[in-house]
């Protein structure tokens, strides 16, 4: 067992690098914003970005929006989590129908997702169905495939004691092949989060009533580039935040499990 | 409970990997099947557990035809860290090997109890697998085996992944756990030493495709013991003819 001070040390050098990375960013956008290679209406300096954080931060209408983001990003997350990871378990379970299966999903796979946002206008409308049903489409496949990734790693002696424990193929499914699935649905899960948020995200750009994307465009639309990318900040940490904590979620998971 | 081994053969694909192999063990006999790496013993402990299908032959248990992991039949593999579940506490581990039977609550924490005694960890319920030694691990994974209450025991060299000391410990819990609980065992080994030490009956089986080459009675005395059993000449002697034939070469083996 490594101790917590050993450990604090291994988590502070990837840390320290992540805010040298930082800050070497913001140096030399504000080293390019000084040139004057760009012009400030495009591009406002790093600190004027960071004034209009407290005025986007304070405004109610832009928390509504975040708001609105984080529960298509968390609707769109969860249904096409857990409509995958039963899809998985059931196409896990059938080899046979599972390969043609993700045929027809690495098929559909090469759409990219921000291009049927259009077409889910179309059919859902500007509101929260249409960024819903986009990310869905984009991140269902991912945890699809890590599923059955993971079913089909289950541990054949495993099996073995099971069957000559005759248990019945669901008492298999749940308590043998779907634990040991749950690291690698974990680390789905995480990837599909970063890209679910990107997705909802994009669709707000393109056209939705409301959102954090949404509200980029207004801030721009009114001429309020510095709000407009204090905004994008704001999604941005808030993005790099839910992936650290997914990131750790996923560890202790693969831990707690012990399946190696 | 008895088991007939009816001109039992098994071939993968075109590899045959067990010759017809006709035997029969008695109610409460131990029976060590040894031979030379790939000769299909543990093919033969898989067909017995109805784990793999039979090609021709078939087992009887009692009479009954095996299709499928049978009633009273437990299996210990000789891999324990890739048997046991290790998501779930010893408890719960042993809990899910009487899922089948489902014994009344009371009952099956008895049996989870008991068993954890007779293999000498009665303190480890509440703990993990990993959590565990190597050799506690396969005690778990015995006393698993241990709670369906068994009326045949089958192990796959279950002492093969562990320590010299751990295997003489594991080799007598068995002889122990065979006077509790009376089951009829069959175990596969390559170890000839510990085949001649605990068992009945060795059988013989051939270089691949196996067949049986010699069913040799163990005539030692009871109770059996590391030193005593051991250090008995007819110990040396059943050792030696044993190990004459698991070491006959290829060409030497042929009919």
């Amino acid at each position: 067992m490594t101790s917590t001070v050993e450990r604090m040390r291994a988590a502070a050098a990837p840390a320290a690098l992540g805010i040298a990375g930082v800050a070497l960013v913001v140096a030399a956008w504000a080293a390019l914003v000084a040139s004057g290679l760009v012009a400030e209406r495009s591009l406002p300096s790093p600190l004027a970005v960071a004034a209009a954080l407290p005025v986007v931060l304070g405004d109610p209408a832009f928390l509504a929006a975040l708001a609105d983001t984080g529960a298509a990003w968390l609707g769109a997350l969860a249904l096409a989590s857990s409509a995958a990871v039963l899809l998985g378990l059931m196409l896990g379970s059938a080899p046979w129908i599972a390969r043609p299966a993700l045929v027809a999903v690495s098929a559909l796979r090469s759409i990219p997702s921000t291009a049927l946002i259009p077409l889910a206008i179309l059919l859902f409308g500007l509101g929260a169905a249409m960024k819903v049903s986009v990310a869905v489409y984009a991140v269902l496949p991912i945890v699809l495939i890590n599923t059955i990734a993971g079913i089909a790693g289950t541990e054949p002696l495993r099996m073995a004691a099971a069957r000559s424990m005759r248990w019945p193929w669901w008492r298999r499914w749940l308590q043998l092949q779907l634990p040991s699935a749950v690291p690698s649905i974990v680390t789905g899960v995480r990837v599909a989060a970063g890209i679910a948020l990107v997705v909802v995200v994009s669709a707000e750009l393109l056209g939705a009533r409301s959102g954090a994307g949404l509200a980029v465009v207004q801030y721009q639309q009114a001429l309020r580039i510095d709000a407009a990318y204090a905004t994008v900040t704001v999604i941005g940490v808030l993005g790099a935040l839910l992936y650290a904590g997914l990131a750790l979620a996923e560890r202790r998971t693969i831990e707690r499990m012990r399946i190696g | 409970m008895e088991i007939t081994i009816e001109r039992l053969a098994k071939r993968y694909g075109d590899r045959p990997a067990l010759d017809p192999i006709s035997a029969r063990i008695g109610q409460g006999e131990f029976v060590a099947v040894v031979g030379p790496s790939g000769c299909g013993k543990s093919t033969l402990l898989m067909l017995l557990a109805g784990l793999l299908p039979a090609g021709e032959g078939r087992v009887l248990l009692d009479e009954v035809p095996v299709d499928g992991p049978p009633a009273g039949v437990s299996v210990v593999f000789q891999d324990y860290a890739r048997s046991l579940f290790p998501w779930l506490t010893v408890r719960r581990n042993l809990a899910l090997a009487a899922v089948a039977e489902r014994p009344a609550r009371a009952e099956l924490e008895h049996r989870i109890d008991r068993a954890l005694r007779s293999v000498g960890l009665p303190d480890t319920a509440a703990r993990f697998p990993w959590q565990l030694s190597g050799g506690q691990q396969q005690r778990v994974a015995i006393a698993r085996a241990l709670v369906a209450e068994p009326r045949v025991l089958l192990m796959d060299e279950p002492f093969a992944a562990v320590d010299a000391q751990t295997r003489a410990d594991l080799q007598d819990l068995v002889l122990r756990l065979r006077e509790e609980y009376g089951v009829t065992i069959v175990l596969v080994t390559h170890d000839v030493d510990e085949s001649v030490y605990l068992a009945d009956r060795v059988l013989v089986l051939s270089p691949a495709p196996g067949r049986v080459l010699r069913d040799l009675v163990v005539d030692l005395p009871a109770p059996r013991g590391q030193l005593v059993t051991k250090a008995l000449p007819r110990f040396a002697e059943l050792r030696a003819e044993v190990f004459r034939l698991v070491m006959r070469p290829v060409d030497g083996a042929a009919p």
